[in-house]
C-alpha cells in the first residue's frame, strides 16, 4: 500500500480548514470558475451604440477609410496635412489617389501597394513616398485592419 | 496538477494565506488593490456587486468636514489610497500625517506622528514626494492588528527625508516598529531615492516596498526592500537591484505577491550613455521572496527603443480559468499577461500583448512600426474572475499611443486574441487626457473608477446590466465603418451612477466594501464615504 506522508496531508487539512473557515472558499477556487466571454450578438441585431469616436474615419474610396488629424499651413505656400488611413483585414483598396506629394508610414497590417508599374512590400516600419496625385491601390494581407499615418503636401 | 505538485504548493499556500489572512478575501479594503494580489477587486459580493443599489450611491459624510475640528496642518492632495479595516479608514496625506478615520461617521480617531513634525522630504519634485503618497497595508504582528506604510523621515540618514517603513497599533496608532532607511535621500545632488507611491506587500514573514527616485535627473538605480514583519529589520539575504551601476529601473510601483512569487516592474535606464549590466529596467519581474533573485523577466522595449515608456503600473496577479498569470500595462499602452510559472528560472512565456502582435513572443524591434515613449499609461488595472479591467492603448496605440486615455477596457484574459476585448467604455466626465481616470476597482462585474473631473462612475459589465448598444472593437473606427470593414463589435456597457464628489481630481482607488460602503480619496484633500440611499 502506498504511504501518503503525514506531513503534507496534515498541511493540506489545515489549510482547507483555514480556506473554509474564514470564507475563502471561493477566493481560493476562483481560477476555476471563469466568467467566459461575452456571447456574440448577430449582426442583423446588433443594436449600435451612441458613442463614435472624436475623430471618425470616413470613407475615401471602397476599403479604404481616412481621417485628418492636423492641418496647418507653412507659411511659404505649401499645405501640411496629416491623415490616417485604413484598410481593412483582407481587403483591396479600389484606385484612388491623393491631392499631394505623400509620404505613407506604416503602422500595422501587411500587405503590397501597387502603383502604376510599381509593386511595393508594406510592413510595419516601413517607410514610402508618393509623387502628387499618382494613383494606387493598397491590399491588406493581414486578419487586423492595416494603419498608416500619412504627411501630405499640397500647394496652396 | 500532480498529488506531488499539490503536496509541494500546499506548504507555501499554507504560509500565503495565513499571512494574507487579513489582506486575501477580507470583506473589508485592507491593502492597495485590495488584496497582495492587487486584484482591485471586492471578492465577497454585497450591495456595491447590485446594479440597483449601487445605482443609489450617495455621499454620507467627506472627511475633514465631518471630523468638526480643523485639521493642523491643513490637508493637501491625497495620492494615496484609503484602506479599511475593522471600521476605520487608514490613509496618508501629502501634508505628512497619516489620518485613522471612523470609517461610520468620519470622526478622527487618531493621526501619526501624533506631534511631531510631518513625515515629510526636502525635495518635492512630483505629487508623490509630498508627504505620504505610500498607500498603507493592514497585518497582524505578533497578535496586534498593524497598519505598515512608507513615507519619508528627516531624523534619519542625512536628515533630507529619506524614505523608511512604519508599522503602528492600528487601534492607537502607537509605534511597534520604525525600518531603518531604506531609500537613501542625501545632499550630494547624486543621491535621491525615494519610496513614493510604492505601497507595502506583506507576504509570509515579511513586508517588500518599491524604490524609485525624485523625478530622475540623475535616474536612481530601482530595487526592491524585505524588511522582517515581525521587526521590521531588514533582512539582509533578499536583494534585489533593477540594474547594474550607475542607473535606472525605478520600482515605481506597488510590489504583488502570491504563493512562492513577489511580482514587480520596473522604470527605465537609457538616459543617452551606455546599457548598465545587468539591465532588467522597462520590465515586469517574478523575483524569489526569499533572496531576490529573478525566477523571469519580461522585457518588451528594448534598450535602443527606451524613450522613457517606465514599466510603473502596479502588476495584477489572476488565478484565471487559464492558470495564474502577471498582468500590467506598460506606460507606452501595451498591456501584457505572463504565465507566473512555478517558480522555477526561466524565461518568460508570455500569454498574451494587448494589442496583439509579431511583438507578443519576441518583444519589439527597430523599424516595427511602434514607439515608446513617456506616455502615461500608469494606472493599475482590475481583476474580475477572467476579466482584466484598465486603460490601455488598445489597436490605435501603434498610430497614436494617446488613444487610450479615452477607454476604459475590459480584457478576456483566457480568450483568444480576437476575443480579448470583452467591452469599450468612453468614461462619463473624464478629460479623456493622461490622468483621466484613477486606478479602477470591482465587485462582482460592477466596476467603480474615479475621474479627472471628481466623479465617481460606476459601470456595469453586460452580464450584470445591459448595454447601451454595440460599438467598434477599434474605438476610432466609427461604427458603419466596423460593420463595412466586417470587424468585431463589442459592447457598449452601461453606467450604473455618475456621482459628482465636488472634492476635486480623483487620481486614487474607491474602496469597496462588503457592507456597501465606498470611499474614495481627492486632490482635494478629502475623503469621501458614499453607501446606496435605502
Amino acid at each position: 500500500m502506498r504511504v501518503v506522508p503525514r506531513l503534507a496531508v496534515t498541511r493540506v487539512c489545515v489549510l482547507l480548514s483555514i480556506v473554509c473557515a474564514s470564507g475563502c472558499e471561493s477566493w481560493f477556487q476562483h481560477g476555476g470558475k471563469g466568467v467566459g466571454t461575452l456571447p456574440q450578438t448577430p449582426i442583423s441585431e446588433v443594436n449600435f451604440s451612441k458613442t463614435e469616436p472624436a475623430k471618425p474615419f470616413s470613407k475615401l474610396a471602397d476599403g479604404l477609410a481616412a481621417r485628418t488629424l492636423f492641418q496647418a499651413s507653412d507659411g511659404a505656400g505649401t499645405q501640411v496635412e496629416v491623415r490616417d488611413l485604413l484598410i481593412g483585414p483582407g481587403r483591396k483598396t479600389e484606385s484612388t489617389s491623393l491631392p499631394g506629394a505623400a509620404v505613407f508610414e506604416i503602422r500595422s497590417g501587411n500587405g503590397t501597394m501597387q502603383s502604376g508599374e510599381k509593386q511595393r512590400e508594406l510592413t510595419p516600419g516601413v517607410t514610402l513616398s508618393l509623387s502628387e496625385k499618382a494613383t494606387f491601390t493598397i491590399e491588406n494581407k493581414a486578419d487586423s485592419p492595416m494603419a498608416i499615418r500619412v504627411f501630405l503636401f499640397t500647394a496652396e | 496538477m500532480s498529488r506531488r505538485d499539490w503536496m509541494n504548493l500546499a506548504g507555501p499556500m499554507f504560509l500565503s494565506l495565513a499571512t494574507m489572512g487579513v489582506a486575501g478575501c477580507s470583506s473589508h479594503w485592507p491593502a492597495f488593490r485590495h488584496d497582495g494580489l492587487r486584484t482591485g477587486g471586492q471578492l465577497r459580493g454585497g450591495p456595491l456587486s447590485n446594479a440597483a443599489k449601487a445605482a443609489k450611491l450617495d455621499i454620507v459624510w467627506s472627511f475633514p468636514a465631518s471630523a468638526g475640528v480643523a485639521m493642523n496642518p491643513p490637508l493637501i492632495a491625497f495620492r494615496a489610497s484609503p484602506v479599511i479595516y475593522k471600521k476605520t479608514v487608514y490613509i496618508g496625506n501629502g501634508n505628512g500625517f497619516l489620518y485613522a478615520i471612523n470609517a461610520e461617521d468620519g470622526k478622527l480617531r487618531w493621526r501619526y506622528p501624533k506631534n511631531g513634525p510631518p513625515l515629510d522630504q526636502t525635495f518635492h519634485s512630483n505629487p508623490s514626494s509630498n508627504g505620504i503618497a505610500s498607500s498603507a497595508t493592514i497585518a497582524r504582528i505578533n497578535g496586534v492588528d498593524a497598519v505598515i506604510f512608507g513615507a519619508p523621515d528627516k531624523s534619519i540618514g542625512a536628515g533630507m527625508g529619506s524614505g523608511r517603513l512604519f508599522a503602528l497599533n492600528a487601534k492607537t496608532g502607537d509605534e511597534i516598529w520604525k525600518s531603518p532607511e531604506i531609500a537613501v535621500l542625501l545632499n550630494d545632488g547624486m543621491t535621491h531615492e525615494q519610496i513614493g507611491y510604492s505601497s507595502p506587500l506583506v507576504l509570509n514573514d515579511h513586508v517588500y516596498i518599491g524604490v524609485g527616485d525624485h523625478g530622475d535627473d540623475p535616474i536612481q538605480r530601482g530595487k526592491v526592500v524585505a524588511v522582517f514583519l515581525s521587526n521590521g529589520q531588514i533582512d539582509s539575504g533578499f536583494s534585489f537591484f533593477s540594474t547594474g551601476p550607475p542607473r535606472g529601473g525605478g520600482v515605481w510601483g506597488s510590489p504583488a505577491g502570491w504563493v512562492n512569487g513577489v511580482y514587480v516592474t520596473t522604470g527605465n535606464s537609457n538616459i543617452g550613455a551606455s546599457e548598465p549590466v545587468p539591465d532588467h529596467a522597462l520590465s515586469m519581474l517574478r523575483l524569489d521572496p526569499n533572496t531576490g533573485s529573478i525566477t523571469w523577466g519580461w522585457k518588451p522595449v528594448p534598450y535602443d527603443l527606451d524613450q522613457d515608456p517606465d514599466w510603473s503600473t502596479t502588476p495584477s496577479v489572476m488565478l484565471s480559468s487559464c492558470g495564474t498569470l502577471a498582468v500590467s500595462t506598460e506606460k507606452d499602452g501595451w498591456t501584457w499577461a505572463v504565465n507566473t510559472g512555478n517558480g522555477t528560472p526561466g524565461s518568460p512565456s508570455v500569454r498574451w500583448a494587448f494589442p496583439p502582435g509579431p511583438w507578443t513572443t519576441s518583444g519589439f524591434h527597430s523599424g516595427d512600426g511602434t514607439t515608446h515613449g513617456d506616455t502615461r499609461y500608469l494606472r493599475p488595472g482590475a481583476v474580475w474572475d477572467d476579466v482584466y479591467i484598465a486603460q490601455t492603448g488598445g489597436y490605435p496605440v501603434t498610430a497614436n499611443p494617446y488613444e487610450g486615455f479615452r477607454h476604459l477596457y475590459a480584457l478576456n484574459a483566457c480568450a483568444a486574441d480576437a476575443q480579448r476585448v470583452r467591452w469599450i467604455k468612453d468614461v462619463p466626465n473624464s478629460s479623456q487626457g493622461e490622468y483621466s481616470l484613477g486606478p479602477p476597482t470591482v465587485d462582482r462585474g460592477i466596476v467603480y473608477v474615479g475621474t479627472d473631473q471628481g466623479h465617481l462612475v460606476v459601470i456595469g459589465d453586460p452580464l450584470v446590466v445591459a448595454p447601451d448598444g454595440m460599438r467598434c472593437y477599434d474605438p476610432v473606427l466609427p461604427n458603419n465603418i466596423c460593420q463595412i470593414f466586417h470587424l468585431p463589435m463589442v459592447p457598449d456597457p452601461h453606467v450604473i451612477a455618475n456621482v459628482n464628489l465636488n472634492a476635486g481630481t480623483i487620481n486614487t482607488e474607491p474602496a469597496l466594501l462588503r457592507n456597501g460602503r465606498v470611499y474614495v480619496s481627492t486632490d482635494g484633500g478629502q475623503v469621501v464615504m458614499l453607501k446606496p440611499k435605502p
